[in-house]
């Protein structure tokens, strides 16, 4: 402990404690296993947090009553130790419990040989001199220097960290791409290279499918809706939103289109992004009209591209890309949801809600989910506030208060800032969902669930006390919300697919299999005006019916 | 992918260097992947170096 500033607050029968730890540096991964650790050892407290001392993560602790005066001079790069502890424990047993966890080895699992960790990337190399691909997840300000160091030697990198800046950006990817070499990031969150999941990534077949992917959750939801209909992916290669960018212009995605084009494993190619600057979709697009093998590009919530190429299928969702691309690979998207069930599914969840609840609000872990979410309930509902809206004027003044129609991408920086990723730790999506459950005006709450490697081991099992606790707190008002999910998973990912869904249908949420069958069903629910027969002014049920074939077909496509 | 200037396709056994979270290194061990994990800590500035010294002596 050294000098490290100490606080006491004083309850009536507990005392909250906090701990600066100066210049003190843990990942957020290692801190939230840590935390959980001491919650499930430490004797005589009540509570205990370990986190670094970021904004972000000092408002949770104050939210939860954790955070004491001297916790709040902690900075991002102090480690801070809050505990509430029952009167008569001792905190300085306590404390050095912590301590001793801090300083424990990090490494949780594999055998001598692969759970041995290196301090600098020189001796990686020594160890691993034939290494084919790095993995880097530094924080973002160390990131570049760190990926240089490894494009010297001639290896890929793909780029997790995020917080990296445009220029930095196009000069690693002019260097890579100068050498032969890709640079997949930054702020890649998914790759699926020669059948192996990098970062967050499913569990898929092998198969005919190349994809590139501007958009990791996008990816993610391609490759899974192709591998539940019995095909599979050649190579997917995550290059980061920044890629279609006009200041970085597409540099890897040509890299990575070029390579599909080429690789004999890969017979159809899908590109998917979210809005590229309006030059660069162009400019790709025509890329992959200069391309024999055939392209679907979903560019979610772009503007149109004009003279689409004869090889170039354009979508608007990735519902609608896996369709496409199981279509040109001989098959279809049988798991849809038929028309029949979901107008079914729409009429019954909408009798649940009283006449003042008329909002939708959505609580993603997954950036191109929310995106594509957005599109549909934009489209659908008017004005739909965001923290990373469609456009600037959709923005939350505070990303922590919701208004009217909400989609929140929780893994967006002021959710991430010193935490780990919300595809692994539900803390804070378990708290706001409490929140919109408090709001009389909400009936609709989304909530989507990643499964697969680097994702949280259960999920839906994680979320299940504060979905049971949202539906308590409007049951006790009087009111229901409806609450409905999306799992994007297979059955061999290691949470397992129909586990997951089973827990979530087991405390009433209604799923769909596709992120846009979601997003399209919380609007039409929220709405009602498109299913309730008014008799008493004669509306006609079918004409009602039918003014939702626009939207359908736009967002579905002519799957149902 | 590729460890060489000339050859661009998609290696047979993926090998990989993971530098950051340590999970990922995990999480490539049970698909059965080569890893070698490097514990990355941030360089300490010289501000903070001198800082330190100084509040030892002062």
């Amino acid at each position: 402990m050294g000098s490290a500033p100490l606080g006491e607050t004083e309850l009536a029968s507990v005392r909250t404690v906090n701990i600066v730890k100066r210049n003190f540096f843990r990942d957020s991964l290692q801190l939230m296993r840590l935390t959980d650790k001491a919650k499930q050892t430490l004797k005589g407290i009540s509570d205990v947090a370990v986190v670094m001392g970021t904004t972000t993560n000092k408002d949770l602790l104050r939210d939860i009553g954790l955070l004491t005066p001297e916790g709040e001079q902690a900075t991002p790069s102090d480690t801070l130790i809050a505990v509430k502890l029952e009167t008569d424990t001792s905190l300085e047993g306590v404390i050095q419990s912590i301590e001793r966890l801090l300083e424990e080895p990090t490494q949780t699992s594999g055998t001598q040989e692969s759970g041995v960790s290196f301090s600098s990337v020189e001796e990686a190399f020594e160890a691993l001199p034939d290494a084919n691909l790095a993995l880097v997840s530094v924080p973002g300000r160390y990131a570049t220097d760190v990926a240089f160091k490894i494009l010297e030697r001639g290896v890929s990198v793909h780029l997790f960290s995020d917080h990296v800046s445009l220029e930095e950006e196009t000069r690693l990817k002019r260097y890579a791409a100068d050498k032969g070499l890709l640079v997949l990031g930054p702020g890649a969150g998914t790759s699926i290279i020669s059948g192996k999941g990098i970062a967050f990534a499913n569990n898929v077949k092998r198969g005919q499918l190349g994809v590139v992917a501007a958009a990791g959750t996008g990816l993610q939801e391609i490759s899974v809706l192709v591998d539940r209909a019995g095909f599979g992916i050649s190579q997917g290669l995550g290059v980061g939103g920044g890629d279609v960018k006009s200041e970085v212009g597409g540099i890897m995605s040509k890299v990575c289109i070029e390579r599909l084009e080429r690789d004999e494993e890969t017979s159809v190619i899908c590109f998917v992004s979210k809005p590229p600057s309006p030059e660069v979709s162009e400019e790709l697009v025509n890329f992959m009209g200069t391309k024999g093998k055939p392209f679907v590009a979903c560019l979610i919530g772009g503007s149109a591209v004009k003279n689409v190429p004869n090889n170039v299928y354009m979508v608007e969702t990735l519902h609608k890309a896996a369709a496409k691309c199981l279509n040109l690979m001989g098959d279809s998207l049988t798991i849809a949801t038929t028309r029949k069930k979901l107008e079914s599914i729409w009429t019954s969840a909408s009798f649940r809600l009283g006449e003042g609840q008329k909002y939708v609000r959505g609580l993603f872990t997954g950036g191109t989910l929310t995106y594509e979410s957005l599109v549909i309930t934009s489209e659908m509902l008017g004005e739909v506030w965001s923290n990373a809206p469609i456009d600037a004027t959709h923005k939350l003044d505070d990303h922590r208060v919701s208004k009217h129609n909400t989609l929140i991408d929780m893994g967006e920086e002021e959710f991430t800032e010193g935490r780990a990723h919300p595809m692994m730790d539900p803390t804070l999506r378990k708290l706001r969902l409490l929140e919109e459950a408090k709001d009389p005006e909400v009936g609709v709450i989304m909530l989507d669930f990643v499964l697969g490697y680097g994702s949280h081991p259960d999920p839906a099992g994680a979320m299940s006390d504060a979905i049971i606790r949202a539906n308590q707190q409007a049951t006790k008002e009087g009111r229901q919300i409806v609450i409905l999910g999306h799992v994007c998973g297979t059955e061999k990912d290691p949470q397992v697919l129909s586990s997951q869904e089973a827990k979530l249908r087991e405390l009433g949420v209604i799923l769909f299999p596709t992120n846009a069958e979601m997003a399209l069903s919380a609007a039409v629910i929220a709405r009602r005006d498109f299913l309730i027969t008014d008799t008493a002014r004669g509306a006609d049920t079918h004409e009602k019916w039918k003014s939702l074939e626009t939207p359908m077909k736009k967002f579905l496509g002519g799957t149902l | 992918m590729d460890s060489t200037n000339n050859d661009t396709s998609a290696p047979k056994e993926l090998k990989v260097i993971n530098v950051g979270v340590e999970l990922f290194a995990e999480e490539l061990r049970k698909q059965g992947v080569k890893v070698i994990h490097v514990d990355f800590k941030p360089p300490r500035k010289l501000d903070e170096d001198i800082e330190e010294i100084l509040s030892k002596i002062i």
